[in-house]
């Protein structure tokens, strides 16, 4: 999860980490949304009084940053800068360990200039950093550890003649580790968009019931249903639907050993789409997950929606045969336009098909 | 040969009670491999389809000392906790199947194993399976031997799925496997691409190595480096996910799934690859023909 500005300063301050205070002689008025380069996009604002700051800050709630709508605004001190700096903390696949990157020179535009990466270990004596940082960055270290951040950015990190302050900071939790925190974070979305109730319902399939997973929805612009299986094969598939010329109306993917109720809502959440065209249901060849289970679920949304579009299925796995079995009683019944394959059609062929179906 | 596990493999299951490891274990056992031995803290005493279950692994290999591999099973805040005990107990193989692991719990394990020279295939792993042998994990479901056959292409594969429907592509071309794993799509995995390569390369009985990458972290561009400096025998690989290039950052299916960097983009890896002599393939099921009228020749 990724935290705001706001957010993350908190987070930071508690782990002893000095920001900006709250009241100075001038002000900058920051948008609290998740999108880079706030500035150039009228997000981050600078103010010669309190005021005035609160005036910029009414005039900003409600504004779109890169699509963003602000909702919250940040008021701070404006720091007089002596010296910036970028310092990162991630995790390296490359490595395997954690690393950190480094700038002596922060700011926008970090993008364009060197990077030193640095990589970490259980202790660090971050000899590669002036001495006056090292404390800092071993502070940011063991915060980046211990709250089970996936990324920590900050940037800049200032020297305003007295203390480090962070500036501005960019936090992302790591979801899987919340069982040993009290995270209590509201709802938020890193799309530019609010998320639509489409996508709302989804999710909840997977919050009310957690036995595999099946709450996985993103809303696209196409007008082809997606309704994939499996991580790596879900990706496979959306790429071969639009090297086939398709146009995906979603991204989803179910996984594991979810129940057929858990099935059959994610498969009602993706036909209440307006104006579909085509349906593929597509999965590997699964190891786990059973076909007949999951595929009940989806044969009971069909039987309610009752699909006009094509329709292409390939999946194969445990208890397939019955699976099968099923499918075709219900496209006899309900005449659907349903083509049926198993794994003796290439995966990445049933693609192909549907949009031979669709012409 | 094969890679990692085979005839030789003495099986221990982490959390054989569990809902899931109870059922893959008679998998597994009427696929052959010797399962000897569970595990589940409190649960010393019972069976698991005649599989004897102890409290801890150290009571496991006292029993059965010749135990040398583990697949861990247990629910992801007591992983860490399994993955120390088995390297403590000195077991030298450890399957890590359980999903969604902190990536700091993985770290440490994956440090105290690297200290200890144990190797972990996880996490997040569907399993390690050297067709005719054995197989750990979900790997092949319930009928492996239908899709896996021996052969001579090794498979290595971020996802569970795709390392079963690549299997299945080979065999259609009429090529089996020598080994096939998922070593998960986590951001931190204990066998990375390059660790599998290069014992792929050392394998007689491999000719071959497909591997399937998707977008997000570098283990992906760590191979092409050690492909084109190191590696003799041939790479098919196949990198999913273009299609998130176009769209807002997110993560897509696996944890490490999440594009931090250009270089992290599938197109990117897969330039990387072919520069590296890897042929990479854009339909997945091109692979099987690919490899049996172009590469094996």
């Amino acid at each position: 999860m990724k935290l705001y500005e706001n957010e993350a300063k908190k987070l930071l301050e508690k782990r002893g980490l000095n920001t900006p205070r709250q009241r100075g002689e001038a002000y900058v008025v920051k948008a609290q949304v998740l999108a880079s380069d706030r500035k150039k996009h009228g997000g981050i604002k600078f103010a010669d009084s309190k005021d005035e700051a609160e005036r910029i800050a009414e005039e900003m709630k409600g504004l779109k940053i890169k699509g963003h709508e602000v909702e919250e605004v940040l008021i701070e001190e404006q720091i007089d800068i002596n010296e910036e700096y970028y310092i990162t903390f991630l995790w390296d696949t490359e490595s395997r360990n954690p690393a950190m990157l480094f700038s002596e020179s922060g700011g926008s535009g970090i993008e364009d200039r060197e990077v030193e990466k640095i990589e970490l270990d259980e202790e660090n004596d971050f000899i590669e950093l002036p001495e006056y940082l090292r404390p800092t960055a071993e502070k940011l270290f063991q915060a980046f550890l211990e709250e089970d951040m996936e990324f920590l950015e900050v940037n800049p990190l200032a020297f305003d003649g007295e203390n480090f302050l962070i500036i501005d900071a960019m936090i992302e939790l790591e979801d899987d580790a919340s069982f040993r925190h009290k995270w209590d974070y509201p709802e938020r979305t890193e799309f530019a968009r609010e998320k639509t109730e489409r996508e709302i319902r989804a999710e909840k399939i997977d919050e009310e019931d957690h036995r595999g997973v099946a709450g996985k929805y993103t809303e696209l612009e196409g007008n082809i249903g997606m309704m994939l299986a499996g991580g790596g094969a879900s990706l496979t598939n959306m790429d071969a639907l639009i090297a086939s010329g398709g146009k995906p109306a979603n991204y989803t993917e179910y996984g594991g050993n979810p129940p057929t109720e858990k099935v059959y809502r994610l498969s009602k959440v993706i036909m209440s789409k307006e104006n579909l065209s085509g349906l593929l249901h597509v999965g590997g060849t699964a190891n786990n997950t059973n076909i007949l289970r999951t595929m009940k679920g989806f044969v009971k949304a069909l039987r309610e929606e009752k699909p006009d579009y094509p329709i292409v299925i390939r999946r194969d796995g445990p208890q397939a045969d019955k699976a099968f079995e099923l499918l075709r009683e219900v496209r006899d019944e309900l005449d659907l336009d349903m083509e049926l394959y198993r794994n003796n059609l290439p995966m990445t062929e049933s693609s192909e098909k549907l949009m031979e179906m669709m012409d | 040969m094969s890679i990692f596990v085979d005839e030789e493999t003495k099986v221990l299951v982490q959390g054989i009670t569990g809902r899931e490891a109870s059922e893959k274990v008679p998998e597994m056992l009427e696929y052959g491999t010797d399962v000897v031995a569970g595990v589940t803290p409190g649960k010393g005493g019972q069976e698991v389809h005649s599989v004897p279950v102890y409290d801890t692994v150290e009571e496991a290999l006292e029993q059965h000392p010749e135990i040398n591999a583990s697949i861990i099973y247990v629910p992801a805040r007591f992983a860490r906790d399994a993955a120390f005990e088995a390297i403590d107990a000195g077991i030298p193989f450890l399957n890590i199947i359980t999903e969604h692991i902190p990536v700091r719990d993985t770290w440490e394990i994956h440090r105290k194993a690297s200290e200890n020279d144990v190797r972990i295939v996880g996490p997040t792993s569907v399993g390690i399976i050297s067709p005719g042998k054995t197989k750990l994990g979900p790997i092949g479901g319930s009928e492996p031997e239908k899709i896996y056959r021996p052969g001579k292409i090794g498979i290595v594969s971020k996802s569970g799925g795709m390392t079963t429907e690549t299997a299945h592509v080979l065999k259609q071309s009429g090529l089996g496997v020598s080994t096939a794993m998922g070593i998960g799509g986590d951001i931190i995995a204990g066998t990375d691409f390059v660790d599998a390569l290069r014992e792929f390369e050392e394998d007689e009985q491999t000719e071959a190595v497909v591997m399937f990458g998707e977008l997000g972290g570098r283990s992906e561009l760590k191979a092409a480096e050690f492909i084109e400096e190191e590696m003799t025998k041939p790479v098919v690989a196949f990198i999913a996910g273009e299609f998130t290039e176009n769209l807002p950052s997110k993560q897509y299916g696996h944890a490490g799934a999440i594009i931090r960097a250009e270089e992290e983009r599938p197109r990117y890896k897969k330039k990387r690859l072919k520069e590296a002599g890897v042929e990479v393939l854009d339909m997945h099921h091109e692979i099987g023909e690919v490899l049996r009228n172009k590469i094996l020749q």
